[in-house]
């Protein structure tokens, strides 16, 4: 795996759980050209307002955490399955597209 | 001599190939697909003629309801099946309904249970939820498939010990439940591969020694390296891919994994009470249901496992389950027992 040298901007997806059990990682890294694009997904998540991940409900839903870095921000989330929707998701279903 | 048929009698003739009970083969499983009118409690009744006298014969008949998200992720999604519709054409919702009626017939021959609340509630199952979602799941009422991504799962609905392990957790839950984290959760998710496992052996009329063990068999891609999600009588064999990494299950304690992941690893240490269970099965031999899975069920419907029990105190319910239905000398006893020292849950010491 190669990234663009210098990234400007990071994001990496971890996904746990599951009736598998198995872990899955996708991560992104833009270099400036790209970078605005993914700066837009990035901010339209509430990361100020992700809350630890609620007890599941259930059994067998993925968890997630999710983790973006621009220059010396690091923002973090952990999201239980059914807390991933809207941008959540959007930024998600990108970095998973983008790899 | 007049005599009712239990079901599981019925369900057993249903999968004999002896030419002395082939016509019972035949007509057994007419009776157990007669069609229901009873409610709440659905019941197929039977009423054939032996040698001049009439036997009735009565068991209950699951209620089984199929939705289906199309790709999206509300719940439940369009009813497309109920249980005396004909067949959707849809190969997921018509592999879910078929395997929540294998769970029903397992759970009722193999322990008299009446669906998964034991009172005859309703099966819910919700087929092609949302986009390349590859998992299935138990929401806390109803069961959810995705279709799987293409790339690592071809789907879910095709394996029965997927769909009964989802099911299990209803049971679980049922019985008082056990906090999905930790050991707890661990426990929570073996238990629910004890179901998924026996009821596909009580489909196939598999013997301990016949069966395969491995739970999600046969769903994963041709471009995956593996042959299921889980062995439970090898844990952390059951795939080794580039993409996916190694099965990571443990199958003694002393590789324990601690991890905040996954809940504590619930899908990680699960392997070590699954060994457990593997090691007591084979050990008593025949229908793994019949005495292990008995053992199993009793213990954790029994009241005595509280929602936080760990391995040891899950351990320490099925061992006094074991002594109370068999005794503390019965080779049942002591299969349990071993099993349970075998993957270090119990220590091989005698009490000075």
């Amino acid at each position: 795996m190669s990234y663009p040298p210098d990234p400007a901007l990071h994001v990496s997806v971890v996904r746990t759980g599951g009736i598998a059990g198995i872990v899955r990682c996708w991560q992104v890294s833009a270099g400036a050209d790209d970078a605005p694009r993914w700066a837009a997904l990035i901010s339209a998540c509430p990361w100020e307002s992700a809350s630890p991940a609620a007890p599941p409900e259930g059994a067998d839903r993925f968890a997630w955490e999710l983790t973006a870095e621009l220059d010396d921000e690091v923002l973090r989330a952990e999201l239980a399955d059914q807390q991933l929707t809207g941008p959540w998701s959007t930024l998600v279903d990108a970095v998973r597209d983008a790899q | 001599m007049h005599a009712i048929i239990p079901a599981y009698l019925l369900a057993r003739l249903a999968a004999s190939a002896e030419p002395h009970v082939a016509t019972a083969s035949e007509a057994a499983p007419a009776t157990l697909a007669t069609p229901r009118s009873y409610r709440p409690l659905r019941a197929s009744t039977h009423l054939p003629v032996d040698g001049g006298a009439l036997v009735v014969e009565a068991s209950p008949a699951p209620d089984r309801v199929l939705s289906d998200a199309r790709g999206g992720v509300e719940l439940p999604g369009v009813r497309v099946r109920g249980e005396d519709d004909p067949a959707t054409g849809d190969a997921a919702a018509d592999e879910a309904f078929d395997g929540l009626g294998a769970t029903f017939a397992f759970l009722w021959d193999a322990f008299e249970r009446v669906s998964l609340d034991g009172a005859g509630g309703s099966l819910l199952a919700t087929v092609h939820y949302g986009q390349r979602y590859d998992n299935a799941f138990w929401n806390g009422e109803r069961m959810v498939f995705g279709d799987g991504d293409g790339e690592v799962f071809t789907g879910f609905t095709r394996s029965l010990s997927v769909i009964a392990h989802e099911l299990g957790h209803g049971v679980i839950e049922s019985a008082g439940g056990l906090v999905y984290a930790g050991q707890s959760g661990a426990l929570n998710e073996s238990i629910a591969d004890v179901f998924g496992a026996l009821a596909e052996q009580h489909s196939r009329g598999q013997r301990a020694d016949e069966a395969s063990w491995l739970i999600g068999e046969g769903i994963f891609t041709d471009a995956v390296e593996g042959v299921a999600l889980r062995s439970m009588a090898a844990p952390g064999t059951a795939y080794d891919d580039d993409v996916l990494g190694r099965d990571p299950q443990p199958a003694h304690m002393r590789d324990f994994v601690d991890t905040t992941s996954d809940n504590g690893g619930v899908h990680i240490n699960s392997g070590i009470p699954n060994r457990a269970f593997h090691l007591a099965a084979t050990a008593l031999g025949g229908f793994a249901w019949e005495r292990a899975g008995r053992i199993w069920y009793d213990a954790l419907t029994g009241g005595a496992v509280k929602p936080t029990a760990d391995f040891s105190a899950f351990a320490r319910v099925t061992l006094d389950t074991a002594a109370r239905e068999y005794g503390e000398e019965s080779e049942e006893h002591a299969a349990v027992r071993s099993a349970w020292i075998g993957v270090g849950v119990m220590e091989d010491v005698v009490p000075a």
